[in-house]
Parts: structure tokens; sequence; C-alpha cells
């Protein structure tokens, strides 16, 4: 009861911005795409299939898609992308917000591990993180398209009304955008808050230990910045008067290593390990 | 407004005309998007009987919280009530049944139990992509009818006696995002019944629509405290083109007619009846390959018809559906940030910044 008004207290509290006509996405920023993935590659469809899964409860669509261009994560020359629904003879299955690639199309996509099968792919933000390139015709340019309508702004300017009702953008504008926000640190705002879960900690001498967890929520701190839940946080921990001080010093989203400043505090009594404490970012 | 008026769009719009495969052309021939099989043509999915039931899992994280505000059971019943229940100027236009059932232990999605959850304890087996609120898994059953499948629960074959049938939908909500049931929700979180209503819209056979302010319309940027549960006349009217009550083609008007330029219908146009007088978009379709556009289940009104370009360019990248959803004026409400549809310089009424592309969209279609 105490985590939930915790929880419900931190997130009044929070500064942060969310789309709050709650359907079935958040809207993701660029950077916040960019955050969440660990890849972002440019490629294109060379193979998709779909099947019932091993129990028969579900279709899943498998694209293997060549990579052309990494702007993000460690090369590969094909990754595989999962997502849930597809056809099979006359069973449809459809999850609203789902790729659907082309042949001889190519994406600049926004991935990250399936939590299901790390060797897949799933596409951050689900249809939001699939930017499908085309050649204008008259101008030969490649340009983008804006999944879902959405403009190419970074978050700081999300706000302007719409100018235009073709959502397009040239390959070369939107390639520097993604590149600014792929190379843009991670910034957590103070204030910001999230829970955590103790996974383990080892003994750093007498009545000091490190501390080591996970964000247990995905967490949107900004318009610009997100943690994503499984996100590790470490820190040292020291007894005081029969008293854990946790401080957290380090978190890492997706490989990047950002610099916190927060205190937690616990009761002697039982193991840390297990626990779930909201993080405040001072 | 006199109903099933043709219209034809005349004038210089910006875009290109664009030539379109068939596969493609299942994908846009509706407003308000209902889910769709292709057989023979875009055919959309319906329960049938206009009657389904669904089953919850009322089983719930520390992710879930509801001091102080409904029950998960409470919050999710009054989004299938909001479109059972719905009206349009008092009236109910569809004849849709839903049926609670027994609650379920059943916490993952199962596209051949033929049983519908909500479920907000999903299995690791269950992937969401970072972003995602919750997902409903639609399964249909489709082809010339009688089309035979199984379910899993139920014994021998089942038959779908219309083109496409749903069968099974399955609701899951992200186990790592945060839900609350009180009627104001904190700003990093979700309102359980607000999520459920949408959710439940695909359930039911609704795909995400292009109108801001609707129901359907896959996400928002807004910081309000208190998340939208109603439905909005896009919504109304695409259940009710669903599963109609007698009452829908009396209550409601259709328009229709073609975009062309230069004497060619234009394929994948976005059309829009905004509301004459509040500058609101009320209800969206698109273009067929011909360039015919029907947007049915208008309330009574007087309408302008606005054609937006899909199609970046004449020979390729045209735009389908997936790409779609781009129309962001027309929101009434005070938090969402879009301007009227309308055009100052012959709306007098018409208060916000009219969009700017394209601005020469030529006269008031009725």
């Amino acid at each position: 009861m105490r985590l939930r008004v915790l929880f419900f207290l931190a997130f009044f509290g929070s500064a942060a911005l969310r789309p709050c006509r709650a359907t079935t996405l958040v809207r993701l920023s660029l950077e916040q795409l960019s955050q969440a993935s660990t890849h972002v590659v440019r490629g294109h469809a060379v193979r998709q299939e779909s099947r019932w899964n091993p129990e028969h409860t579900r279709i899943v669509t498998l694209t293997t898609v060549a990579v052309d261009q990494v702007i993000k994560g460690r090369g590969a020359s094909t990754v595989v992308i999962e997502q849930l629904g597809g056809t099979v003879g006359h069973i449809k299955s459809y999850v609203p917000g789902t790729v659907r690639f082309f042949p001889l199309t190519d994406y600049v996509l926004f991935l990250e591990p399936s939590a299901s099968n790390p060797s897949r792919f799933l596409i951050v933000g689900m249809r939001q993180g699939a930017f499908r390139i085309y050649r204008d015709a008259m101008s030969r340019e490649e340009r983008v398209i804006e999944p879902l309508g959405k403009f190419l702004s970074s978050s700081r300017r999300r706000e302007a009304p719409a100018k235009t009702a073709a959502p397009t953008a040239p390959l070369a504008e939107f390639r520097q955008q993604v590149a600014e926000a792929v190379s843009t640190p991670l910034a957590i705002p103070s204030g910001s808050m999230f829970p955590v879960a103790i996974n383990s900690t080892e003994p750093r001498g007498a009545g000091r230990v490190r501390v080591m967890g996970r964000v247990i929520s995905t967490v949107y701190p900004s318009p610009s910045a997100v943690i994503p839940a499984g996100s590790s946080i470490e820190g040292t921990a020291e007894l005081v008067a029969d008293v854990w001080t946790i401080r957290w010093t380090e978190l890492s989203v997706r490989g990047a290593r950002v610099r916190i400043s927060a205190t937690s505090e616990q009761p002697r009594g039982s193991s840390l390990s297990g626990k779930v404490f909201v993080v405040s970012v001072r | 407004m006199r109903r099933s008026r043709s219209l034809r769009v005349r004038g210089s719009l910006l875009f290109a005309a664009t030539i379109a495969s068939a596969a493609f052309c299942a994908l846009l021939l509706f407003a308000y998007n209902p889910e769709q099989d292709n057989v023979n043509g875009p055919v959309p999915a319906r329960w049938q009987g206009s009657a389904t039931t669904w089953s919850l899992n009322p089983s719930t994280g520390t992710n879930v919280h509801t001091n102080g505000g409904d029950t998960i059971s409470a919050a999710v019943t009054k989004g299938f009530d909001t479109w059972q229940q719905t009206l349009l100027n008092g009236q109910r236009i569809n004849n849709l049944t839903v049926t609670p059932g027994p609650t379920t232990i059943l916490t993952d999605p199962n596209s051949a139990d033929c049983v519908n959850i909500l479920s907000f304890v999903p299995s690791s087996a269950v992937s969401f992509p970072t972003g995602t609120i919750a997902f409903t898994d639609v399964v249909s059953a489709f082809g010339s009818p009688p089309t035979n499948y199984q379910c899993s629960t139920l014994p021998g074959l089942q038959t779908c006696s219309l083109p496409s049938c749903l069968i099974d939908a399955d609701i899951i909500f992200n186990p790592v995002e945060q839900f609350y049931t009180t009627a104001t929700t904190p700003p990093t979180a979700f309102d359980v019944q607000a999520v459920a209503t949408h959710e439940i819209g695909h359930m039911l056979g609704l795909d995400h629509s292009g109108i801001a302010h609707s129901m359907m319309y896959p996400f928002g940027d807004t910081t309000a405290a208190i998340q939208e549960r109603t439905l909005a006349v896009d919504d109304v009217a695409g259940i009710a083109f669903l599963y109609p009550s007698t009452s829908f083609s009396t209550l409601t008007g259709v328009i229709s007619g073609q975009v062309t330029l230069g004497g060619l219908g234009i394929f994948g146009s976005h059309v829009i009846a905004i509301d004459s007088a509040s500058g609101a978009a009320v209800i969206d379709g698109m273009t067929d390959l011909q360039g015919n556009y029907k947007l049915i289940g208008l309330p009574p009104g007087n309408y302008n018809v606005l054609a937006l370009p899909l199609a970046p360019d004449i020979n390729s990248g045209i735009f389908i559906l997936d790409d779609f959803a781009g129309w962001s004026c027309g929101y009434a409400g005070p938090s969402e940030n879009s301007p009227p549809c309308c055009d100052p310089a012959t709306n007098i009424s018409c208060t916000g910044t009219p969009l700017s592309n394209p601005t020469n969209y030529t006269g008031t279609f009725f």
C-alpha cells in the first residue's frame, strides 16, 4: 500500500509530459525512439513469414530485413523482426499498430530486442519506429514518410500545429535528426521518479554493499527521455543506525550510462535483494 | 442535410494522381477504418449476430492502481457500455450486444480459443515494444461464405456466414506501464477505462482513426490529467456502420463523391467531413482507385468536405493507410493543440489557424 501511495505521489509530482489521450501508443519523440533502441538501421525486407507458434495459440510474423546501413548498434547483415499477428490460410490475426512491410522498399527502423526471444527484434513504438523511404519521382530525392502522420520534429517542436498534410521529409534531413538524437546523451531531469527493484548485492566492506537493480516500469521523464523497463541501475548502500541508505549513482539505458544522484532508505532487517523503491532523482 | 448526396470535388488540388495496386485498395475504402479482409474486394470484419462476450482476468500487478477509483471490472464494463449504449442525438443507432462472461484465469492472448479476454498480467512470453500501452489481437476468419474454422475450446467446426467474421479478440495491458482507475490520472500513467474503451473498439472491429479527437486515434500529445472516456462522432458512426440498428440509415446521412485532378480520379486521397459551423472534423475516409469516397453515418448538419493529399508523388511512395493518421486539426477541446479544420476566409466562426496545405481546396460542399 505504501508503495502504491508512493507511486501515486511520484507520478503526480513529476513534471513529465505525457500523452494523456490514452490509447494504444505513447507518442515517442525521435530522441525517445533512439534511446529505447539498441539498433537503428536502414534496411529492406527480404523475407516475411507468418505462422502459428508451436503451441498453436498465436500467429507471429517474422520479417527478415537486410541491413544496408547501421546508424546505431553493432553491425549485422540481417535482423529478424517479430510482430504479433499475420495471416495463415483464411485466419487473420491483426494487432493494430503493427507494421506491414513492403518488399523492395527501404525503411529506417528503430529496434529493440524481444524480451521473449532476444535473437529477434521488436520495432520500438510499434508503427512509430518504422520510417518508410521512397524516392520522389520529380526531384529524385529520397524522402521518408512519417509513421502515423507524426511530424518530423523533435519533442521540442512537437507542440507546433500541423502545417502540412503530407508528412514527409528529405531523408538527408531525417538522417541528420536521427544522428543528433542518437548522439545526444540521455538526460534525466531532476525530480524524475521511477520504481526500481534490487536484483543483487555485493559486499563492499563493513556495513557497505554495492546494489544492482532494474527499473520495473517504463518511465517517460521528459518528452525527450525514456527509461525503458528493465534498464539497470547501480548504487551503494551503507548501514547507519540500523538503516540502509542507498545512494544511486548510475543508470544504464540500452547500454548508455547516465550518472544520477538519488537516495533511498530501507530499515535493516530483511535482505535488500528484491526490495522495491521509488527513486527520485535530485 | 440531404442524404446520399454526391459530390464532385473539383479544384486545383495540390497533389498529383496516384496509381495504386489492387492490393492496396483493400485498405482504403471506408471512413473510421473498420478492420478489413479481402474477399473479392475489401470487407469489414464483424462479430456474427452483432454480439460477443468477454471475460476479464481480474488479477493485477503493482502497476494497476484502484485506490479511490473503480474496480478493474467496473472500469472495463464501462468501456464496453460506452460502445454498446452510445447515442447519436439521443438515439441509439447500433444494435451491438456485448455480454460479460465469467472471469478467467487466462493471462495471454490466444488466437485460437475463441475466448475474448482482457488481461493485465501477461506472461513473459508476451513482448511489448517500448511505448506500447496495450494491444488487441483481433482474429478473423474470412473467405467466400460459409467459411469453417476451429476453436480450441469448442467441439467441431464453427461456421462464419459473413465474408469476414471476428472470431477472437484479446486485450492485453502492458505490465510495465502504470494504470489508474481514478477520474484523474497522473501525467505519467494511463486511465484504465480510457485505454480499455480504445482497445474494445479494436475488439469490435475498428482500426485506428485519423481524427485526433476520436477514441480510435492511436495516440495524443496532451498533458491533461483527465483522459477521454467518451466517443467522438467518428467512433459512434463507425460502430453503427459495423452493427447498424434500423434507425442508422434514417438518422444519419451519407456524403459521397469523387476527388479528381485533371479529370482523373485520385486514389488514396484523405477526405474529411467538417462541421461547417464548428470546424470540427467529424468523419474521415479515403478514396478508392477511382477517386470515389463515401462518408457514412453523418449526423444531420452542414459539412464542408476537405480533400487532402496522401500521395507524395505520382509514381512511387504512395501513402497507404499504414502511413496515415496525420489528421491533426479539428480538435475542439482545450488540451489538444490543434487548429480547427476551417478556413477563416470563408467561415467567420473559424478562429484557429487554418491548414496551410492545401489551402486552395475550393468551394463549400454540402
